[in-house]
This record gives structure tokens, sequence and C-alpha cells, in this order.
């Protein structure tokens, strides 16, 4: 049987076009504005995308290309100035949205780049189709639906841990890894395996928090009754094993009922939790925020203020809400910050103090090494999953018998089960050799 | 048209003025109306509506000012005697309730004249009663039921099977010149959101759950973008404003408003953008930020919290306006009101906003703004009132 391939019809006429002009020299020319390089494509971004072409298309006798992969192709007469303009705006509108700081926007004069523009259209002739949608309306019961769903789980399941370190230099000039706070939290992005739609639920930012306060009920409750009975979930075994708790909350569960709960019941005990809050969420309730920051400081719990991305921390100054300690998230698989967001990140350096400014989601040693050079101390993340791991398994005398991954996986469990195989339970809390923070806030305050 | 609803910082301005006058010894006519013993068929929202618009006439008195401090209790205070329209008021109330089929309390029982300050402590007994009203009564706020998933679904459903032009607002931002004259910079539209609660989900707290509030503003943003791009309204407007979320300015809803947009309305319409929208979505705001511009919108933040200020540096946010919310602190406490507006920067950006008496209005003179909104920016409107011949510092009301 012949092998037949399918050409998508705009990018099979573009092709079409171009290698006409490639034969005859036409007066006109091709912008491509490459939706495709967007970091988060939406279809928003298409829609005026598309508007704004169609709107210079009629001005400027233009065909509009609609590719699969998501770019638009104007041809056009080449009128310089009209299309400089176009190429501005557009370039303007999309420099923010375009992930690898790409030019969004390209070029080709019909009469001299024809056959540049045909080796454009071929190659977009195989791109897959871009799937947009637009932000879906998700139904507020799906709600009930997924925590119906998440009710039958043990709770332990459903939750994470990750470590917050510091990293310190020893004499002979290598690195000692101090745990500060294990980290949990509700692992959201797993939760399509028990609902389908929790994705557009994810995505609906009323219904995620709604969502998470109501979860949070059940990890106060959880966290209550767990305390003093040396399970993984136990708070009291987390902080005499290693350094203790920095849970993941929304602001509303900080100032509810059962939180305080929580914290009559940590008293006995002498546990000191951490408390880990959105930003977002302290700007979207500042009264919320000032009666959750005094109802910690009362119970002499740690806050951290965090869900920092990138972006918004170009934007903002939150450590002026003064938390005891500020967490910075990497954008996924960046090996730095940009500028804006790096002028800001030694900002808060230099206003909380390198103790009390975590830089998250470091997924790499150069992301590390990055951040090292910033002068950052605090550091969170897959990286330094990764090297605690290797700690680990470097003292392990059970070691041989574990892979790095189970190791890993492991240490994020929070469920027996999770943690089935381990032979040194201990080690992975890091046991026994946890040295406190120095000065994490102003109240001086651990986890 | 009056707000329906009461307003939190009605009660806390009221409360300063009674305090104002206390110490100055400052003289006040007031007129109290108590709409709660009225039967329950009668103070369904378009009732209370009309009841007290009739108070209307005497907004026109010299320095009137309406404290609406509870969903059915409001405040007239003024300057000087105004029998004529007192009058006019009271008569209005009468007629508005004669004939009707049920039982009435006596109509003594609805208004009360005071003075202030020797009246000081029985208005002052009202706010406090009112106020624990609120927190007690089943129809006021914290006792009601709280938005849930299921009442926000049921609301939701109602909405898109409901022309909600009857629920469409307006109240204007002004502009104040030195000289004291006052004309529109233009108007803010919205929807009655809590009418539209009490007519389709009665009984039920919209803000009691901040997150489904959320997610039902951000509906509601789009029925209103629906609404303003009917052609015919769209022809008759001057310039005006929205709240708008992130998302509402990428939505096909705006693109459709956008291409019904009159030539002569194209740069004269503010969107006014929340904080959290912002920040939830920051890449979005950046895009919508710059598509808007393109299109010759003004952006506006509104709701942005004094505590913020710091935090949200507006000047880095590439916007045209910021709303700032009024404070008594900012007259008592010169410093917080001044870092306020160094921490926004351009004066030509401030709109203060909850001017609802006199020394809010004069503080922003004297500070330099130039754009208002509040009920006593809307009051000087309708009676086309110069509202301060001449700029006086920032001190209580003059006797």
């Amino acid at each position: 049987m012949a092998d037949v391939t399918v050409v998508p019809p705009e990018a099979g006429r573009l092709l079409a076009l171009a290698q006409r002009a490639q034969r005859t020299p036409l007066p006109r020319v091709a912008l491509v504005l490459h939706l495709s390089r967007l970091a988060s494509p939406r279809l928003a971004h298409r829609r005026i995308a598309l508007a704004v072409i169609q709107e210079a298309a009629e001005r400027l006798d233009g065909q509009i290309f609609p590719l699969h992969s998501g770019d638009v192709v104007l041809v056009c007469q080449d009128t310089a100035s009209d299309l400089a303009g176009l190429a501005q705006t557009l370039a303007r509108l999309f420099r923010a949205a375009t992930a690898d700081g790409r030019a969004p926007i390209s070029i080709f004069a019909l009469a001299t780049d024809a056959a540049a523009l045909a080796d454009y259209a071929a190659a977009q002739a195989g791109a897959a189709q871009q799937s947009l949608e637009e932000d879906p309306s998700c139904p507020p019961g799906t709600v009930d639906e997924i925590e119906a769903a998440l009710t039958p789980l043990p709770l332990p399941t459903l939750l994470r841990r990750q470590s917050i370190i510091r990293l310190l230099r020893t004499p002979g000039g290598g690195r000692r890894l101090q745990p500060i706070a294990h980290e949990i939290g509700y692992a959201a992005a797993a939760w399509h395996r028990h609902h389908p739609r929790s994705a557009s639920v994810l995505a609906d930012p009323g219904l995620s928090r709604h969502l998470g306060e109501r979860l949070d009920q059940r990890l106060l409750v959880g966290l209550t009754a767990a305390l003093g009975t040396g399970q993984p979930l136990d708070a009291v075994r987390a902080q005499r094993a290693g350094p203790g708790y920095l849970l993941r909350m929304t602001l509303t569960s900080v100032v509810s009922e059962r939180f305080l709960a929580l914290v009559a019941a940590c008293r006995p005990h002498e546990v000191r939790l951490g408390i880990s809050l959105s930003f977002v969420d302290a700007c979207a309730d500042p009264g919320g925020y000032a009666r959750a920051r005094a109802a910690l400081a009362e119970a002499g719990f740690l806050l951290l203020l965090g869900a920092i991305t990138p972006t918004q921390f170009a934007l903002t100054r939150p450590w002026t809400l003064q938390p005891d300690m500020l967490a910075i998230d990497l954008p996924p698989g960046a090996t730095a910050l940009g500028g804006a967001e790096a002028e800001r990140l030694a900002q808060a350096l230099g206003a909380l103090g390198p103790e009390r400014v975590v830089l998250r989601q470091l997924g790499s040693a150069a992301a590390l090494e990055w951040g090292l050079g910033q002068g950052v101390e605090l550091v969170q993340g897959a990286h330094v999953e990764a090297m605690l791991a290797a700690q680990r398994m470097q003292v392990c005398p059970h070691a041989s018998g574990c892979s790095f991954r189970q190791c890993t996986d492991r240490a994020a469990s929070l469920d027996e089960a999770g943690r089935r195989g381990c032979t040194n339970p201990a080690l992975l809390d890091q046991a026994g050799s946890a040295p406190r923070p120095k000065g994490t806030g102003p109240r001086g305050t651990t986890p | 048209m009056m707000a329906l609803l009461p307003r939190r910082d009605d009660a806390a301005a009221l409360a300063g003025l009674i305090q104002s006058c206390l110490a100055a010894r400052i003289n006040r006519q007031v007129l109290l109306l108590r709409l709660g013993a009225l039967p329950a068929e009668l103070t369904r929202p378009h009732h209370l509506r009309l009841l007290f618009a009739a108070l209307d006439p005497l907004l026109g008195a010299d320095r009137a000012q309406l404290f609406r401090i509870a969903e059915r209790t409001a405040v007239v205070v003024w300057r000087g005697q105004a029998p004529e329209r007192l009058e006019a008021a009271i008569a209005g109330l009468r007629l508005l309730l004669a004939d009707m089929p049920v039982a009435l309390p006596d109509f003594s029982t609805l208004i009360e004249r005071l003075e202030l300050p020797a009246n000081a402590e029985t208005l002052a007994q009202v706010i406090r009663e009112t106020s624990q009203d609120a927190a007690l009564s089943p129809a006021d706020g914290a006792a009601q039921q709280r938005l849930d998933t299921r009442a926000l679904a049921a609301l939701e459903h109602s909405l898109a099977q409901t022309d909600l032009a009857s629920f469409a607002r307006r109240k204007p931002v002004g502009a104040v010149a030195s000289s004291g004259a006052v004309r529109i910079a233009w108007e803010k539209r919205f929807l009655a959101l809590d009418e539209l609660a009490a007519t389709m989900v009665p009984g039920v707290n919209l803000r009691a759950e901040r997150s489904l509030f959320r997610r039902l503003v951000r509906t509601l943003d789009r029925r209103l973008l629906v609404l303003l791009a009917e052609p015919a309204d769209l022809r008759q407007s001057g310039p005006l404003a929205m709240n708008m979320h992130v998302g509402g300015i990428l939505s096909a809803e705006f693109q459709r408003f956008d291409a019904a947009l009159p030539p002569a309305l194209r740069g004269q319409v503010v969107l006014d953008l929340a904080a959290p929208d912002i920040l939830a979505d920051p890449r979005g705001f950046l895009f919508a930020r710059d598509f808007a511009r393109m299109r010759g919108y003004r952006l506006g933040l509104h709701g942005l919290a004094q505590p913020l200020l710091a935090a949200l540096p507006v000047s880095d946010l590439g916007l045209d306006y910021v709303h700032l919310r009024w404070s008594p602190e900012f007259a008592r406490l010169p410093d917080a009101g001044r870092a306020a507006l160094d921490a926004i920067g351009d004066l030509e950006r401030v709109v203060l906003a909850s001017v609802h008496h006199e020394a809010a209005l004069e503080w922003g003179l004297a500070q330099g703004i130039g754009l208002f909104q509040g009920s006593l920016i809307r009051q000087a409107l309708q009676h086309g009132l110069v509202i301060l011949p001449e700029l006086t510092p920032p001190t209580p009301p003059t006797p």
C-alpha cells in the first residue's frame, strides 16, 4: 500500500503558495505569529491574535492561514509601515507569554524568502494539532464528587512530604544538608486518578480553593488524631525524629475551630508546627491573613508565605506582609530566575535574611548552584530530594536492596504502605541529627 | 437610585460623624428611618428600595448625608432646618404605605426625628443594635445560610435563564475641581449582587464563602459584558467603568463587547481589576493588560486593602487608576493616609472611594486627589451641588 501523508489543509495551502512564489516571485510578505512558542497557550491567545490579524488582513488585502501547531500566518501586501506596526503590536502583546524568549514574530518577504517560507510550511505540515479549549466551566457539584471520591481513602495516602534543607559549607569545601522542615500537603496533581474531572476543578481558582478548604478540615482532624500515636502522620514523632512538620494549608483553615483544636492538642506535647500559606490567599483576604498571622503567633507556630510563582514575584513584594519565612518557586525545569525576579529575590534576601528565604522547585544541580550564587541558603525540590536520598543510601546499611527511586518515593510518603520495604524508616525521617534553624523568624519559632 | 443593602462603612462613618459632632459641639438634624417593624410582605428588596428612595428630597438639604447602617435602617443627617424637604420625604413615605392590604405598625414607630449632639447616645445605641441584629437576624449576614456548592449551582442555573437588565446599576465617579464643582468622570456599571441573591437564592449569604463567591463574581462579570454590549445601551452611554477579572477580558464576551463599542466610547472605558485576580493569573494579566491597552481601554485596581499597598506596588502593574478606600484613620493619623498615597505614587491615578462624608472629601482634596466615589459625590451630582466652595483643612465638619 502506498504511503499517504495527509497535509493539514492550511499548511498545504501555505506550502503551495510558497512554492509558487519560488517559481514566480510575489510582491507580498508573510508574517508568522508563533503561538506554538507560548509557554502556556490558551484559546484566548489564538482568538485575540486572529481578531487583530483579521483587522490587518482587511486593510492589507491579506490572507490568513491558521495552522495546526497554533501558529497564525498572514500573507499580505508589502506595505512596510502597516506591517511593521502590526508586527510591533503582536510582539508587544505576546512578549510575556513566549516560553523561551524567542521572538514570537517572523517575517518572510515572498520575493526573496520564499524558500525559507516553504521550509517552514513543510515543517508545519507535519505538526500535531494544538488542542486548546475554552477555560472549562466546571459545575460546582464536582467539588462534592471529588470530596466523596477521596473520603474513603486513608488520609496519609492523599498527602506528600517534601523537605526544606539548609545547605551548609563544611570546612573541607564540601556541603552538608541540614533539614529544616518536612512540608506536607495534599498531592492535588494525583487526584485525577480518583476523579476524572479533578483537573477542571483545579483550573477554577474559586472551586479549587473551596475544595482545598474542605479537605483541610479533614487534614486538621487527622493530624489532631495522630498526635502521639507514633504513625508517620504523628507530628510528635516527626518533631522528635527530625525537623518537624510544615503544613500546607488554606488561609481560612488556619482560623477555623479545628485548627484551634489542633493547637490545643499540640500544646501538651510541646509540638510546634509550621504553616505554609499561599501568598495569593493572603492578598485575597488581608483581614483573614492578619487574623491567621496573629493566631499562629499566639500558638507559637511558624508562618511561611509561599506558592509564589516567578511572574507573581516580579510584580510584588511579598516580604512586606511580614511572614516568618518566604518561599519562591523556580519555573518548572528552569535553572534560574529572570532579571526582574532575581532582583526581587535579592530584595527579599536583604529584607528577611538568607535564613528565612526558601528557593523551591529546584530540579537540577545547575538550579541549585544558581540559587547558592544568589545568596540563598534554604532550598526545596526534586533535586534536594535526590541529594537527601543519595545521602541516606550512602550511610544506610540496608541500601543495597533498594533503588534510588524507591528511597525518594518512600521518603515522600506518609502512608505505612507507601514506606513498605524500607528497613530503616528512622533515616527516612532524618532521625536524630536535625539541628534547629537559627532565628527563623521574629518570634524565634521553628517548625 | 439608592443602594439597596447596608454598608458596613456607613455605620462606621455615622459613628465617626457622631463623635465629631460631640467633640466640636456641631449641630445637625437627623431623621432615623427604621423599617424593621414592617410586615415581611413589605420588606422585599423592591419595597425597601422604594421606601428608602422616598428620602431623596431630604438629601438636597445643606450638607445632607445618608447612612444606610442596616438592611432596614437608614439615617439622614443634615445641617440647618429644611422643613419643606423633610415634609416631602415624610409625605412620600406615607404615600407609599397608604392603602396597603396588610396591617401596618403606627407610622410614628418607623421614623424618628433626632438632633446631634443632643441625641448622640440614642443614635450610637441604634448603631450598636443594628450591628447586633446583623449578627443575629436570619435576614442578615452571619446567620444566613452560607453559600455552598448546591446553592451556587442553583444560582448559576437561575442566572443562565434570567434577563439581568433589571439588576444593572450605575454609580458615579466624580471629578472634583478645586472650585468645588463636581462633574461625572465616568459611571461604574455593576450588577446588584445582593438583590440578585435575594431574588434567586433568598436567605443565602453570598460572601460567607469567599472562594465560591469569587467564582460567582467571575460568572457575573461575563453577564455584565453581555448586558453592556447591547447597542442601544452603548449608544446612550457616557464614559463607563466595570469590574472585570483577567479571564473576562480574554473572553469571547469581551470581544463581542469590544466589537460593539462605538468609536466615541473608545478610550472612555475603565476596566477595574482586583488584586487577587491579577495574582492568580499574572501571565494572563500581563497579556490581558496589553490587549486592553491596545484596544484603548484604561485599567484600574479596585478593592486594594491598605495593608496590601506595600506588597503590591501599583506603579509596577502598569495601571491607570487605583481605588483607595477612605478610612477615618487617614484624618486621625495623617501618616497612614500619606503612606497609602506614597505607595500608590501618582495622585492622578487615585480614586478615593467610600466618600460618604465631608471629612473624606476634604482630606482627599487637601492631598491633591481629584477623583472620588461615594454617596456624597452621588448626592452632589444628583442635586447639582458645588460641594466645597473653598478648600478647608481636613478637620471635623464645620458647625
